[in-house]
């Protein structure tokens, strides 16, 4: 069964071709369930592999957040031990460790926390923000956008999702051990002498390193297919903006991971053979460990964040239907934010390496800050005289505006030397990296889903109820956050299972905050499935966009296009161009330009 | 035409608003020579971060509601590009973000290299506690906390500071001198730490295979959170209190990894440290001092509750399994054996790790000396139910008159350069040893 | 009623060799295409596995700028002649190599083989003369089949006071003593005179272990190429395989070109 429109720019031409080309994607091959469970588990199409990726990362997304739930549900509580006027001690603020492991000597409420930040951080990081747009919004749409049948090497895709989920199974039997406590971070000699029989730290470290070919391999994938595959007529300059913070990431990917690579295989030799590379015993050095990370968590910070980016180019500019301002500058920053990412990473070691390289890595940091501020400007700049509908994906991309302004603005002060030796590991520093990373990416990816959700499975979502789960994670995220800036700067610092009374009220408020993000997240899970089962079919292009996924059906044929695709127009020409498939009633032209003018 | 008078009225009006912000946001304002400064720039970005987000917030509301699609309204055509507008947009915030870096860069300068007359301490990280040693050799010999308050002090008060902290472990105290740098000389016996004191706005971390230095100077006692006490000898001083955290994750208790930065008058903290250089007292009293300014009540306990390491209370003469399968009967741990056990235990650890007890404790070789251990026999011994009717049944005769003469335990590490008896500051840094 | 097309029903077998035959995934547009599109994925892999040895080479500079006298010792014991003949193995693997991929171009399919079969013998030879000759001595002073007084381990035999054992029926020779030198916490040779010389074996074993790994990979792959090679897969239209497997050796080639000088040539 097809549900292709053919009213749009290129009609339908039946009758040609192999009849099963023009099924959706999704569609059974109707061989029975366990065929399909095959032709899934050994798809090589781009869309799929993009939504296996979406429920994987979404999976992990879920035990990441039970983990950060769980640790705000401790942070309630000051945990005091003190000695009562009889003389023994008495602890209070065991709510949370009653609950989560009533059998006592398996560790004290501070293990368990530990572990569970520890767990918090690692999936958040490596297994959900990393992966989770580039690897299942890009790989969807990628192809889409650039015209093309699918990626350039789908096998290696296909390989790349099962390695993924390897290194995934690795990194969960290590909680399910028991779980790990080094942070994730993994800092020497901390993570190579914690829990020093057991294997468990090394099963999550060879997670991650696994997990690293995974992002590799699909960098290498979309630099190859953004250089090789796209639609004949399409240059550099008219690719949507989504691909060119796409393909920096991948750049990024591909030159920074290999770094980590090698410091996770030290790390695990350190663990099993006693290399003493980054054993202070040994002779070898801690700090090292931290230059080796660094470099690549810091580019990896923008593997985060530029496809956050990426998913608002697209947003911002079909919800307000009005062409992108300043196209090259923000290509351009795109590119700039993935060189200069690699020049910074040791405004992280501010406090344990030397003064030069301090100073020098902090003018390197402000650096980053021109092309990041360039991008929002220009965003708010397209606002400008549009026609901005205010749906679910509109205000996610607002609600991103604001918190990720903030969270760039207060990267400033952790940029800055004097400043940094006060706030580094506080948790200024938490609140900062939650509003770029939670507040930027994933408000950008809930965002995008939003956006894509009709295009990837035909179905629309409920807008009302999409619009309550905005509000009620807006309301909640900054709850959550905000209070973190306060007192971090206040001096609390940050990993901290206790801490003093004083504290108390403004953590049991960040705690409040999370519940609301949990309700709101709750709100789209259920609005998503009602979708699938009960949603109103999507039309082809429900939101009037230009850029090329739009021209194809909802959900795509399994070819992506019926046509080899042919650029006409560029991805943002809304004032010349009534989008494909819709009703050129609802998407009016303005005024034609006098004679003898230019459009800008 | 502005007068002198309208700028100075307008500086202080911002000086006062700083310092309204300071106090909201970090509590108080910073109390050492080197956080306004600190606390200057970070103002200064508040203020430009929050006119530019509240200039991008109330242009994108604006035109959100502005450009609001509406039935029947047509868009307008508008510029995709402005040269003007995109390298104002890039330029001006290069400027701004230039001079925050010099400004930075400023105060870091003057954060991190110590003038040459500091008075320097050693402190010393360890899983999970700090210690420090003067430049006379003393160790700090005051803790604190919540319950058992001031010990050492003749009038211990409670502590009703809002910014308290209940906690059985007790927290070291450390003196510095008010209005005088001190320069910390700092290093980690296992993992990497961080010191960190809020108040005076500096932080750097402690690595186990270098020293790493940091200084401050206190900038006075706020007379309106001075407290008064006074020591055993005798010595009353004023004296202020400051948190320090330990700001890089160790570990278990890296949230109990607290100590207190204690500021009192500089002729006070001469004396103070001279006291505390010669502590006096019987080998219990001494061991019970070592016992918490060494670190050992972090994870050792002394009322027989469970804590990382096996608790001392009635450890004379308490029959022990260790982890190897071996073990040692109740006769085995009592008299010159169980001295022996308890010598073993401190300088390696490793060699018999009680059974159910994770192997943590690093070795105290070169930080804990012979008359030090014997002194922490002496305490085990004594508040143990079934203790032997003397001492010289434990420890050697020779020993306990060592400390019946008063002869100091001298610090592990004594400062070359620290004149001897006066606690007078270095006239010149020590040399900090190459490398390990 | 549809008519299909008899050529559909019946195609004619196409007796043309594969390369010729060859046709292009469907998502390209051109054999040209895939080409260069799987030569640049190939090129974006080699600029990861440059990344990853540098990791190794920064820990290589930066412990050989804390601890000289350890890198000057442990140097000495590494035998520069096995490492220049390993490199002579590797370069002419990576000359031969070279020419296999223009013997495809050329359809000279008999040369094809012959170099494809030249590069796997030097790589197995490659990773045979570390194993026995170099990593079996250093760890354990056990020498494969050499009589260690013949070539200069006579320090070595002096100090271990001159007694050369033999076993595995003459297999090997060994010396007490001489082994030990291993990395980390494994390190146990008595005669080391600088606390740091583990570091210097781990920085050794780590960084020529992770090239051998990768001359182990070089040895499947060609392996591969060379039995689709015996099957004629490979010629003038089609040799992507045989260049990227060639790309590949060569970048494995470039790391040892690096890593010889620096580990056996800095004492």
């Amino acid at each position: 069964m097809t549900t292709i429109d053919h009213t749009g720019l290129h009609g339908a031409h039946p009758g040609h071709g192999h009849p099963h080309h023009d099924e959706s994607y999704l569609a059974s091959k109707g061989r029975g369930f366990w065929a399909d469970v095959w032709a899934w588990a050994t798809t090589i199409d781009h869309k799929r592999i993009g939504v296996m990726y979406l429920i994987a990362t979404m999976f992990m997304f879920f035990l990441g957040g039970v983990a950060a739930l769980a640790l705000r549900f401790e942070l309630m509580e000051p945990v005091r031990q003190f000695t009562s006027a009889a003389g023994e001690t008495v602890v209070t603020g065991q709510t949370f460790k009653n609950w989560f492991l009533p059998n006592p000597g398996v560790g004290d409420n501070n293990t368990i926390y530990n572990r569970i930040f520890t767990l918090h951080g690692a999936i958040m990081v490596f297994a959900f923000i990393i992966p989770s747009v580039p690897a299942a919004l890009g790989n969807f749409l990628l192809p889409l956008m650039i015209g093309a049948k699918d990626v350039a090497f789908p096998k290696l895709n296909l390989a790349s999702w099962y390695i993924y989920v390897f290194g995934t199974v690795f990194v969960v039997s290590a909680i399910v051990v028991g779980g790990v406590d080094t942070g994730w971070t993994f800092y020497t000699p901390y993570s190579t002498t914690t829990d020093a029989d057991h294997w468990r730290v090394v099963a999550m470290v060879l997670g991650v390193f696994i997990m690293g070919f995974s992002s590799i391999f699909t960098g290498i994938n979309f630099v190859v297919t953004v250089h090789k595959m796209r639609a004949p007529g399409m240059g550099w300059f008219d690719m949507p903006l989504f691909v060119w913070a796409i393909y920096s990431t991948a750049v990024i990917q591909v030159l920074a991971t290999p770094v980590l690579g090698i410091t996770l295989l030290l790390l695990v030799f350190e663990r099993l053979f006693h290399v003493g590379i980054f054993d202070p015993r040994m002779g070898g050095d801690p700090v090292l460990f931290q230059h080796f990370f660094w470099f690549y968590s810091h580019p990896a910070v923008y593997i985060m964040i530029l496809p956050g980016m990426a998913i608002i180019n697209e947003t911002i500019t079909v919800h307000s239907r009005k062409k992108i301002f300043g196209y090259r500058a923000i290509a351009f920053s795109s590119l700039a934010i993935a060189a200069i990412s690699f020049l910074v990473w040791g405004h992280h070691l501010f406090t344990s390496q030397g003064e030069l390289a301090s100073t020098l890595f902090s003018a390197l940091t402000f650096l980053v800050a021109i092309p990041t501020a360039v991008k929002v400007f220009n965003w708010v700049s397209t606002l400008y005289k549009g026609t901005i509908t205010l749906n679910t994906p509109m205000l996610y991309t607002l609600f991103f505006l604001f918190t990720f302004t903030i969270g760039g603005l207060t990267g400033l002060p952790l940029g800055a030397l004097v400043t940094d030796l006060h706030l580094h590991d506080s948790y200024f520093v938490v609140a900062h990296f939650h509003y770029v990373m939670m507040g930027g990416t994933v408000v950008a990816l809930m965002g995008g889903l939003h956006h894509w959700w009709p295009k990837m499975f035909g179905k629309m979502y409920n807008e009302r109820w999409g619009i309550v789960g905005c509000i009620l994670v807006f309301i909640g995220f900054n709850l959550t956050f905000f209070i973190h800036f306060i007192i971090g700067s206040q001096g609390m610092p940050r990993r901290y299972a206790s801490y003093i009374d004083y504290f108390q009220p403004y953590h049991i408020a960040s705690t409040i905050g999370t519940w609301f993000m949990l309700a709101g997240f709750v709100i789209h899970l259920l609005n998503f499935i009602h979708s699938l089962a009960r949603g109103r079919q999507a039309p082809p292009n429900p939101w009037g966009g230009l850029s090329m996924e739009w021209e194809t059906s909802s959900p795509p044929i399994e070819h992506n296009f019926h046509h080899e695709p042919i650029v006409k127009h560029g991805p943002y020409d809304f004032d010349d161009v009534v989008p494909p498939h819709c009703d050129p009633r609802d998407y009016p032209l303005p005024e034609p330009l006098p004679e003898g003018t230019r459009a800008h | 035409m502005i007068t002198l008078g309208t700028i100075t009225t307008e500086k202080n009006f911002l000086q006062r608003m700083e310092e309204a912000w300071l106090r909201l946001n970090f509590g108080d304002v910073g109390r050492s020579t080197i956080a306004p400064q600190s606390d200057f720039l970070f103002f200064w970005i508040f203020l430009i971060s929050t006119f530019f987000f509240v200039l991008l917030m109330v242009l994108m509301v604006y035109f959100a509601f502005r450009y609001r699609r509406r039935p029947g309204v047509a868009p307008e055509r508008s510029r995709s590009h402005n040269t003007f507008l995109e390298l104002s947009w890039s330029v001006i915030p290069t400027i701004i973000l230039v001079w925050m870096f010099f400004e930075g860069f400023w105060g870091y300068a003057g954060a991190v290299i110590a003038p040459a007359h500091s008075e320097e301490i050693v402190i010393t990280g360890q899983k999970w506690s700090w210690s420090a040693m003067y430049s006379n050799g003393a160790q700090s010999a005051l803790t604190w906390n919540d319950r058992t308050l001031l010990k050492d002090a003749a009038d211990p008060k409670d502590f009703d500071d809002p910014r308290r902290r209940r906690s059985v472990q007790e927290t070291p105290v450390f003196v510095v001198p008010e209005k005088y740098p001190v320069s910390l000389r700092m290093s980690s016996l296992d993992v990497i730490h961080a010191f960190w004191i809020p108040d005076f706005r500096v932080k750097f971390d402690v690595f186990p295979n270098r020293y790493t230095n940091m200084w401050f100077e206190p900038s006075g006692i706020d007379p309106t959170k001075a407290r008064t006490t006074t020591t055993k000898n005798g010595i009353t001083y004023t004296y202020e209190d400051h948190w320090v955290y330990c700001a890089e994750y160790c570990g278990a208790s890296h949230s109990e990894m607290y100590a207190i930065v204690r500021v009192v008058p500089l002729a006070q903290y001469r004396q103070i440290i001279k006291e505390w250089a010669d502590p006096t007292g019987t080998p219990e009293e001494v061991g019970e001092k070592l016992y918490r300014i060494k670190g050992c009540n972090s994870c050792h306990s002394v009322d027989g509750s469970k804590n990382t390491g096996p608790s001392w209370k009635n450890i004379y003469g308490r029959a022990v399994r260790f982890s190897d399968g071996t073990g040692r009967s109740t006769e085995q741990m009592k008299g010159v054996e169980f001295a022996n056990y308890v010598r073993e235990s401190v300088y390696t650890p490793a060699a018999h790790v009680v059974e159910t007890y994770p192997n943590t404790m690093t070795s105290y070789q070169g930080r804990i000396n012979p008359k030090e251990v014997a002194a922490l026999i002496a305490y085990m011994t004594s508040i143990s139910d079934n203790k032997p009717a003397s001492l010289d049944d434990v420890i050697d005769a020779e020993m306990l008159r060592q400390f019946e003469s008063g002869a100091a335990p001298t610090g592990a590490q004594p400062s070359p350069a620290a004149p001897p008896a006066t606690g007078a500051p270095a006239g010149t840094p020590p040399q900090v040893p190459p490398r390990p | 009623m549809t008519t299909i097309p008899a050529s559909r029903e019946f195609p004619r077998p196409d007796r043309r060799p594969y390369w010729a035959r060859y046709r292009h995934a469907s998502h390209f547009r051109s054999n040209e295409a895939e080409f260069d599109a799987v030569k640049l994925g190939m090129w974006l892999f080699l600029a990861t596995e440059v990344l990853l040895f540098a990791g190794m080479f920064c820990a290589y500079a930066v412990f050989r700028m804390l601890y000289p006298e350890a890198w000057h010792n442990g140097s000495n014991y590494l035998d520069w002649k096995w490492g220049c003949f390993n490199t002579i193995v590797l370069l002419v693997s990576s000359f031969t190599i070279a020419m296999s991929i223009h013997n495809a171009q050329k359809n000279q399919q008999g040369w094809l083989k012959f170099n494809l079969i030249f590069t796997l013998v030097c790589a197995i030879g490659f990773v045979a003369i570390k194993l026995l000759f170099e990593y079996t001595p250093k760890w354990s002073g056990w020498f494969f089949f050499l009589d260690p007084s013949l070539g200069h381990y006579e320090h070595a035999i002096t100090a271990a006071g001159g007694e050369v054992k033999t076993a595995l029926g003459g297999l090997f020779h060994y010396i007490d003593g001489y082994g030990g030198k291993r990395p980390g916490s494994w390190f146990t040779y008595g005669y080391s005179d600088n606390p740091y010389e583990p570091i210097w074996w781990s920085v050794y074993y780590v960084s020529t272990g992770i090239h051998a790994t990768h001359v182990l990979v070089g040895v499947g792959l060609i392996s591969y190429i060379f039995v689709r090679a015996m099957k004629g897969h490979y010629g003038p239209r089609h040799y992507t395989g045989v260049e990227i497997v060639g790309l590949y050796w060569h970048i494995v080639d470039m790391i040892w070109i690096f890593l010889f000088p620096l580990l056996y040539l800095v004492h």
